[in-house]
């Protein structure tokens, strides 16, 4: 029987290979989508930049940080579809009797969409370079909002894998991608709280998302303090493992069921 | 009305995130709620588009359709049958979006120009439902539909539903004036404006009885293509 770390590595192996034989849905499209959708809203919404008061040189220059976790969003739940068909299919009872780690399945998952979510995040950063984004953070901000971006993509298929345990159903982590959408919307991705109305600006600075926005922003500007960019590594942190026990928790319950 | 969702979250949540384009030179004053109230029912027609594909592409895969043939030659009405339904189911969705946009702030003269601007919307909505169907016809997939769907969002952003294209760059602002939804939208904003026969009106019109008219003849003749080939 694999120790728990050897188990993980395996299933982090697996699934890189699922990755590698479907490149275009695991690296390319998130990263298409996420410049997509902020290319679609500067075409229309660009010119707010030229409002009194927008803090930054341009629109993109605002969303860039946020555009870079929007690829963790599009991109979620490759593994977890290919969980619920391991599932549906036995594989995962099969592997049970070998005496395979339950956990093991959920942590080597949400390692490889840690690692997944490299490629898009840079890719995203790499485009908007490309279009006049000054990173006065320089490397160092930008190499550790990527990093972000990956601790954030393995706590957010947390919830994926959960789904994908408990349901054994890929259409239904499919149907989980909106999910995102709230997230996103009600937070401060796309403008500053000061050019919202009140009621906006009390939810944006109660979701969790805009902290981790504004956060990413301050690295690119050079303008984020050490104690702050650990604070909120460590809040994902916590949320992996959180994530990661929920799911445990899930397969859990499926086998019990399936037992029973 | 799942098809208004996307619809009612855009006139809902972007006019509270952007109100303060409309301080930007060449918006031309009004709140962006205001300006972006008729977009958001034409876009109904658009971000929802297809509803009927999946069906049609089943009934021609599964025999449903060689059936029908039997009793009556031509594929026409399989086709023309799905246009009224696409143009029938968008109208509540539409009305729901119009109703919230009035509700968060923005100014609609009430009066026949509504009823106007549905009528609009419905051709659009039966005109762009063609393009699913040539897509899904020619594919053999049901799943086609779903695939397309972010083509409703490319013709909604490139287009001037949401912002005058005075406001967007060079490119774009070229993209939108050719664009049929942007054509329609400023029949839909004439309309809501309180002008129901004005020039913007006939013109939406036009281009929806043509989209309709010239997909319902490309459905059928591909469909017919195909079965005669089969």
């Amino acid at each position: 029987m694999p120790s728990f770390t050897r188990a993980t590595w395996l299933v982090l192996l697996r699934a890189a290979g699922a990755a590698r034989r479907q490149i275009a849905l695991a690296v390319v499209a998130p990263t298409l989508l996420a410049v997509f959708i902020v290319v679609l809203f500067d075409t229309s919404f660009g010119a707010i930049a030229q409002a009194p008061g927008w803090p930054v040189p341009g629109f993109v220059d605002w969303v860039t940080p946020g555009a870079v976790f929007l690829s963790v969003f599009v991109g979620a739940g490759f593994s977890a579809a290919s969980l619920a068909e391991d599932v549906r299919s036995g594989y995962l009872d099969r592997l049970r009797l070998c005496g395979s780690h339950p956990a093991a399945h959920v942590a080597g998952r949400a390692l490889f969409e840690a690692l997944r979510a490299i490629p898009p995040a840079a890719g995203v950063l790499a485009v908007a370079v490309g279009l006049g984004v000054d990173i006065a953070g320089g490397l160092a901000g930008a190499s550790l909002l990527v990093v972000l971006a990956a601790l954030l993509a393995a706590a957010w298929n947390g919830l994926f894998l959960t789904v994908a345990l408990r349901s054994a159903d890929p259409a239904a982590v499919v149907g989980m991608q909106p999910v995102f959408m709230p997230v996103l919307m009600f937070s401060t991705f796309w403008v500053p709280v000061a050019f919202m109305p009140s009621w906006y600006e009390a939810v944006a600075r109660f979701n969790p998302f805009s902290r981790l926005v504004d956060v990413g922003r301050d690295l690119l500007s050079g303008e984020a303090s050490a104690s702050t960019v650990l604070l909120v590594a460590a809040t994902l942190l916590v949320l992996i493992g959180l994530g990661t026990a929920v799911a445990g928790r899930a397969y859990g319950r499926t086998v019990q069921e399936g037992l029973a | 009305m799942l098809p208004g969702l996307p619809a009612l979250l855009m006139a809902v949540v972007l006019p509270a995130l952007f109100d303060r384009i409309s301080l930007v030179a060449g918006f031309g004053g009004a709140r962006l709620i205001t300006y972006l109230a008729p977009g958001a029912v034409t876009l109904t027609a658009v971000l929802g588009g297809g509803f009927t594909t999946a069906s049609l592409v089943t009934d021609l895969r599964d025999g449903y359709a060689d059936r029908l043939r039997l009793l009556v030659p031509s594929s026409v009405g399989l086709v023309l049958g799905r246009a009224v339904v696409e143009a029938l189911r968008i109208v509540p969705a539409a009305v729901v979006v119009l109703v919230v946009s009035t509700i968060v702030g923005a100014d609609i003269t009430v009066g026949p120009g509504l009823a106007v601007a549905m009528v609009l919307v419905a051709f659009l909505s039966a005109a762009f439902g063609h393009v699913f169907h040539l897509a899904g016809v020619a594919s053999g997939d049901p799943a086609t539909a779903a695939a397309m769907a972010p083509l409703g969002l490319l013709l909604g952003f490139l287009s001037t539903a949401l912002v005058p294209a005075a406001v967007m760059p060079r490119w774009a602002a070229a993209v939108a004036g050719a664009n049929p939804v942007s054509i329609v939208t400023e029949g839909v904003r004439s309309a809501l404006a309180g002008e129901p026969a004005s020039g913007e009106v006939f013109a939406a019109a036009a281009v929806g009885l043509v989209g309709i008219a010239l997909g319902s003849l490309s459905v059928t003749a591909l469909i017919h293509h195909q079965t005669t080939r089969n």
